[in-house]
């Protein structure tokens, strides 16, 4: 099942302190679920603690290629992005305006469903910053719009038949009233 | 079955919940409420609830407004964090605060008492019925008719309490801040009715105070904790145990600064000094207390001690900057300007003398009198101010309409110019 392709589906970690330190620094491989194969920076891999887990406290040594069989190559491309800002931002004093503006960049171009993928894999990955910011990205996606845009926007089925909608819709009846339909 | 809905059913309930958990519009959680019987489940989850001002303008339906409130907390489990800015009754506080009470932890509401005489007889008053939210954490208030003492219980959670726009008498003040012993962060914003205010909290940290008035209130502070403290529109202040001061800001649009008492102030690094007039004794005091101070802002537009407004005495410059030699940024506005560019401050300056932590210099100038002292005092600062980076000259509408006015800014742009990398205009 896990093709390897080392030859062009490694990815290295370009940003960081001098050449010199990224070589002594020891990189951790994973696998992810289409076969690419990648190498982390030791830190960066480390914010990720399910592979910490696998690593540290279950003493495997760093030769070996972690299967990550339920993250998708651009998933990883995601997390590390985003990782590797994290532990950037750690040691600056204040990172704040720096923080936000790339986390505006990192959901920009990320569809609804691209957004809960990597919500899922963030929380599969136990990255607890990162679910904390994706979730909120995806409240954001649901603020201000009526209830079928957001069913489907998220692709969930009304599961409630005609009577269950009325009664669970007059709970709050003000709530559907004048509602400005911003289809965005 | 799309792949969003594929994504969507292997999300966990656990992360539907965190993700709604995020909601606080209570518009948009009524609505998700709708959106499928799982959404529906994970509700009770939400933490916030966000009333904004106009939720019930549009009114239709038979329910009051603060039914709906009730009936949207019903919904769920443990609330945490509740700011209704849409009006409600002092009746319908005291409903949700049984349900609430015990949970809530932060608190938000526009009281919005202060254009109606009426409402001090409301019963239960709205500010009474607060007391029932024993564990909160987090207050604040808008538009607070706060005349008559609330019958409070002691709040012995809270660490922030925020009052903005309020009519306040004094005892009403004193019995707040007795129910709250705790409190780290106190801000009293556009607060009208205070004569004389004494805060004794042994745990607060940061302080700001903005009163309406006449500018002659009277403030007394023994906080042994206090970082931060902002005061506007006090003329006597009081400040004992100031061992951890950081920041500190002293402002009085209306009135007259006549007395200022702090100790010490060994762990300044701030200071800031504002007003239409302050004592010379206060400043002075101010100025020699702030001897560690870092950054330095001062617009006072005149002294004197009693009404008639009087123009700064003079400050030699070699004295100002040997008695603050850790200052690295340095805000100075007009008239306080021109008392630092008199004639024998530079007349025989030291051949050691200099300004070694000042990076950045912001000066107002408002009228060309003096032109050449000021001139020479800018050329001073560049000359003894090694590290100087920047220099800003804002020059504001000169007072006369004299060609003195355009030579002096000639002068100053062709200082500007032969020392552009530090020197701007704006």
């Amino acid at each position: 099942m896990s093709t390897s392709t080392d030859n062009n589906a490694s990815i290295t970690q370009e940003s960081g302190p001098s050449a010199a330190v990224q070589d002594i620094q020891k990189k951790i491989v994973v696998r992810t679920a289409d076969g690419e194969v990648f190498n982390l920076k030791e830190e960066v891999a480390m914010e990720i603690d399910i592979i910490k887990t696998f690593f540290q406290e279950d003493s495997i040594s760093y030769e070996t290629v972690m299967p990550l069989p339920n993250v998708e190559g651009w998933e990883m491309v995601k997390v590390i992005e985003y990782c590797t800002k994290h532990v950037e931002l750690k040691h600056k004093v204040d990172g704040y305006k720096e923080r936000k503006a790339f986390q505006a960049l990192f959901v920009q171009n990320l569809s609804t469903k691209s957004l809960l993928a990597l919500t899922n894999t963030a929380n599969y990955l136990e990255v607890k910053y990162l679910l904390d910011f994706l979730c909120q990205a995806v409240s954001e996606q649901i603020k201000n719009k009526d209830v079928d845009y957001v069913r489907e926007l998220f692709g969930v089925e009304n599961d409630f038949n005609d009577e269950e909608y009325e009664q669970v819709k007059a709970e709050a009846p003000w709530a559907h009233e004048n509602l400005n339909n911003d289809l965005h | 079955m799309t792949i969003a809905k594929q994504i969507m059913e292997s999300l966990p309930d656990a992360i539907v919940q965190y993700i709604l958990s995020y909601m606080n519009n209570a518009r948009d959680v009524a609505l998700c409420n709708c959106v499928s019987k799982r959404w529906k489940d994970s509700i009770p989850y939400i933490r916030s609830l966000f009333f904004p001002r106009n939720s019930f303008d549009n009114l239709t339906g038979s329910d009051t407004p603060d039914d709906i409130v009730l009936k949207m907390i019903s919904l769920i489990e443990r609330l945490e964090n509740l700011v209704v800015y849409s009006p409600f009754s002092g009746a319908g506080l005291a409903s949700w605060l049984t349900l609430i009470g015990p949970s809530l932890r932060y608190l938000e509401l526009r009281m919005d008492n202060l254009a109606e005489q009426e409402v001090c007889n409301e019963r239960p008053s709205k500010l009474d019925c607060l007391t029932a939210a024993k564990s909160l954490e987090s207050l604040k208030l808008w538009g607070v008719l706060m005349t008559r003492s609330p019958k409070w219980d002691v709040f012995q959670k809270l660490k922030n309490l925020e009052i903005v726009g309020a009519r306040l008498e004094d005892p009403a003040l004193s019995t707040v801040l007795q129910a709250c012993p705790n409190l780290t962060k106190l801000l009293l914003l556009g607060c009208e009715g205070v004569v004389a205010v004494s805060i004794e909290l042994p745990h607060l940290e940061q302080c700001k105070l903005d009163f309406y008035g006449l500018g002659n209130c009277s403030f007394s502070m023994n906080c042994p904790k206090i970082e931060v403290l902002e005061v506007q529109g006090c003329s006597w202040i009081r400040v004992q145990k100031t061992k951890h001061l950081r920041n500190l800001s002293i402002a009085n649009n209306a009135g007259r600064v006549y007395m200022v008492d702090f100790e010490k102030l060994v762990a300044l690094e701030s200071l800031s000094i504002r007003g239409v007039q302050w004592c010379w004794g206060a400043i002075s005091s101010m100025l020699q207390w702030a001897s560690e101070v870092k950054h330095l802002y001062m617009k006072v537009e005149f002294t004197g001690d009693f009404e008639t407004l009087q123009p700064f005495p003079e400050v030699d410059f070699v004295d100002f900057f040997n008695n603050h030699p850790k200052l690295q940024n340095f805000d100075i506005h007009g008239a306080m300007f021109a008392a630092l560019c008199q004639k024998n401050s530079l007349k025989n300056v030291d051949s050691g003398f200099l300004i070694p932590c000042l990076e950045s210099v912001v000066i107002t100038v408002r009228s060309p009198l003096n032109a050449e002292q000021k001139m020479s005092t800018l050329e001073s600062l560049l000359k003894y101010g090694k590290n100087l980076k920047s220099m800003v000259i804002k020059v504001l509408q000169m007072k006369s309409n004299h060609s003195s006015a355009d030579d002096f800014f000639d002068e100053i742009c062709r200082f500007t110019c032969m020392n552009r990398k530090i020197v701007r205009i704006e």
